[in-house]
């Protein structure tokens, strides 16, 4: 009864041939690994063009190909254009990479400036927030990597999930931060090629007007521009942006491994790049009723609609593009939660003067033991990719004001830093429950600005900069 | 006498292919189900799920979706995609919405289903733009607080220097 865009066969045939691609390319670029500091930062030696098309491609993930078009099914041109500000993450992240560089040369992780900056309180809540984020990310990108192979060729979800968390595990695990930026860098290029080219397809078959028009018909609150919900989200989504971004050890880490001089830039370029991109993934969405359209989950149209209009050819294209954005971010997310857990947990608590050795073959083990979580949570479909990633924006977004205020003023303690980002996180989960996703991040935001605000207008202390330079421990072996 | 034996058995037997043929019609009819959101919609979209002991016999399943409970006019149809039993819907205004499934049998029957009703209640919208505004002006005063923190920092860096 079912027509799927592709056969079963062909989609495993793609996803074992990018398989085998990805993580023999990972062995390859691993093989240049002599310390943990290599293997972690890529030797902080990352130019320019590699540094803003893995900011970019970083960025482009199940977020932006899967849930971008969700929330413009469900929002209409709010869900889209709202979506596409979370560029503004990356742009407003730029200039505080260069000063995390100027402040942390030798710095590994943003877990390790929370710790120095605010202390030990502080750090518990930010590493709370930190692994709840990591792995609702986590869970997210390998759901929607089911949800894709189910959707395209339908492949059973837990099959298609499996499979693409192996990949991503497997050249992370052998390639490191070199991999990931590497890897990213490709499936940037590929990424901007393929959705350019669905975009311009959608639009001659399908038609502006005719799209239009039955929206204005059929769905009018798509069009809407004071749909109550949408008008909510909008800033809602750009605060869950920032905090992301501005919390997650994936940017910071990037950051840290970037050449002098050239975070600014690469965040920045990233930044606009990725910007257009749900502009035209939430387009697609759009084309769903004229085409009759209508998935079972709404995170299920923008592959769906894409490969209903472009055909075989066309799926194949959605399905590389999609893998792709999948990939470039769960490697990501791999390499920097087991950065951190290496360097904040395992380092700097439990073995202070592990070998380099010792370190780089714990941050594998992380790796492989995030994947194994990973893929036993993802078992159970627990929620829509919305808003599962949502949920996490109460957390993220509690981290925004201490994030920023830390990095430049002196005055914010750590004891209201930790307030903040918990009393922050409290109120968000609760608006979540009571109203919805959408203004769970925006609640938590002002809940921490409001602490923060309080604590600078009270603090009489002043902290050092210099107290952020802290001396290496491990032995290099 | 023989006449009229016969034909009780004749009517009787006829009787029986009946009920037969209208057995799996009657579990088809009454076994088809939607069911959908409980509570008010606040949003505008929904999703409504499709339950048949024989759903895979099922054919062009499809959900329609009217203001008034006859379907009488201005009845919207939304066919769900391949064999899933779910579908989701958006874009409705604020109202009372009648929906029921309808589906085609093995037997080029079509069979409909339990009609359910759901009611799209926006949120008001003073409601939305009064978030509206609180986030625009956390937002301006984050971009404004990070901006003259971080040219504070670069001249006092430019001052050393020099």
């Amino acid at each position: 009864m079912t027509e799927f865009a592709l056969d079963t066969s062909t989609g495993i045939t793609i996803i074992v041939l990018f398989g085998v691609f990805w993580v023999a390319f990972g062995y390859w670029l691993g093989r240049k690994n002599r310390s943990h500091e290599d293997f972690a930062l890529a030797g902080r030696n990352v130019g320019f063009a590699f540094a803003a098309a893995t900011a970019m491609a970083t960025w482009v993930t199940s977020n932006t190909t899967l849930v971008a078009p969700q929330l413009t099914y469900q929002f209409g041109i709010w869900g889209m254009v709202g979506y596409s500000f979370a560029a503004l993450g990356l742009v407003l992240f730029a200039p505080m990479a260069k000063r995390i560089k100027e402040l942390l040369p030798n710095g590994y992780t943003s877990g390790d400036f929370v710790r120095l900056r605010y202390g030990n309180l502080a750090w518990l809540v930010f590493i709370i927030i930190s692994v709840v984020y990591a792995f609702g990310w986590l869970i997210s990108l390998g759901m929607a990597g089911g949800i894709l192979l189910e959707s395209l060729s339908g492949l059973d979800y837990h099959i298609g999930m499996t499979t693409i968390l192996i990949i991503c595990v497997g050249y992370t695990l052998f390639g490191g931060m070199r991999a990931v930026i590497a890897t990213d860098f490709i499936q940037a290029l590929i990424i901007i090629v393929g959705i350019s080219f669905i975009a311009y397809w959608i639009i001659d078959n399908v038609g502006l007007q005719s799209i239009h028009s039955n929206l204005t018909s059929e769905h009018p609150q798509l069009l809407d521009m004071l749909f109550p919900a949408a008008v909510m989200f909008l800033f809602n989504n750009i605060f869950f942006g920032l905090g992301e971004i501005f919390h997650s050890n994936v940017w910071w880490s990037r950051a840290l491994s970037f050449k002098k001089n050239v975070a600014y830039k690469a965040y920045l370029t990233g930044g606009l790049l990725w910007l257009p991109i749900p502009i035209v993934t939430g387009f697609i969405a759009l084309a769903a009723p004229q085409l009759g359209i209508f998935p079972p989950s709404p995170d299920m149209i923008g592959p769906t609609v894409a490969a209903a209009v472009l055909g075989k050819v066309g799926a194949i294209i959605v399905f590389i593009v999609i893998f792709s954005a999948l990939a470039s971010s769960l490697d990501s997310l791999l390499a920097a939660t087991s950065d951190l857990v290496t360097q904040d947990i395992f380092h700097k608590k439990l073995k202070p003067k592990a070998s380099d050795k010792t370190l780089m073959r714990f941050n594998r083990s992380c790796i492989l033991g995030l994947g194994i979580v990973t893929w036993l949570l993802c078992l159970p479909r627990v929620a829509t990719l919305g808003a599962l990633l949502n949920f996490a924006g109460a957390f993220v977004a509690s981290t925004i004001w201490p994030i920023v205020l830390g990095l430049y003023h002196r005055r914010l303690t750590g004891t209201y830093a930790a307030c903040a980002m918990a009393f922050g996180t409290a109120f968000g989960m609760l608006s979540y429950f009571v109203v919805g996703f959408y203004v769970a991040a925006l609640v938590s935001c002002a809940v921490s600005g409001l602490i923060c605000l309080i604590g600078i207008l009270r603090s009489r202390e002043e902290f050092d900069w210099d107290g952020l330079n802290e001396k290496e421990q491990s032995n290099a072996n | 006498m023989t006449t009229q034996k016969n034909g009780f058995n004749y009517c009787y037997i006829l009787f029986a292919l009946c009920l037969l043929v209208m057995l799996p019609t009657t579990a088809h009819a009454s076994s088809l189900k939607l069911s959908g959101p409980n509570s008010v919609v606040k949003e505008g979209y929904f999703t409504v799920s499709v339950s048949a002991p024989n759903f895979d016999e099922l054919n062009r399943v499809t959900i329609e979706v009217a203001s008034n409970s006859e379907f009488a006019k201005s009845t919207r149809q939304f066919p769900t995609l391949g064999d899933f039993q779910d579908i989701s819907l958006t874009g409705f205004s604020n109202g009372t919405y009648y929906v029921r499934a309808r589906a085609e049998g093995p037997d080029n029957q079509i069979y409909t289903s339990n009609t359910i009703e759901i009611t799209v209640e926006h949120y008001p919208l003073w409601q939305s733009l009064t978030l509206f505004f609180v986030g625009l002006v956390i937002f301006i005063t984050l971009v404004a607080t990070l901006l003259l923190l971080h040219r504070q920092w670069i001249h006092s860096r430019q001052e050393r220097h020099d």
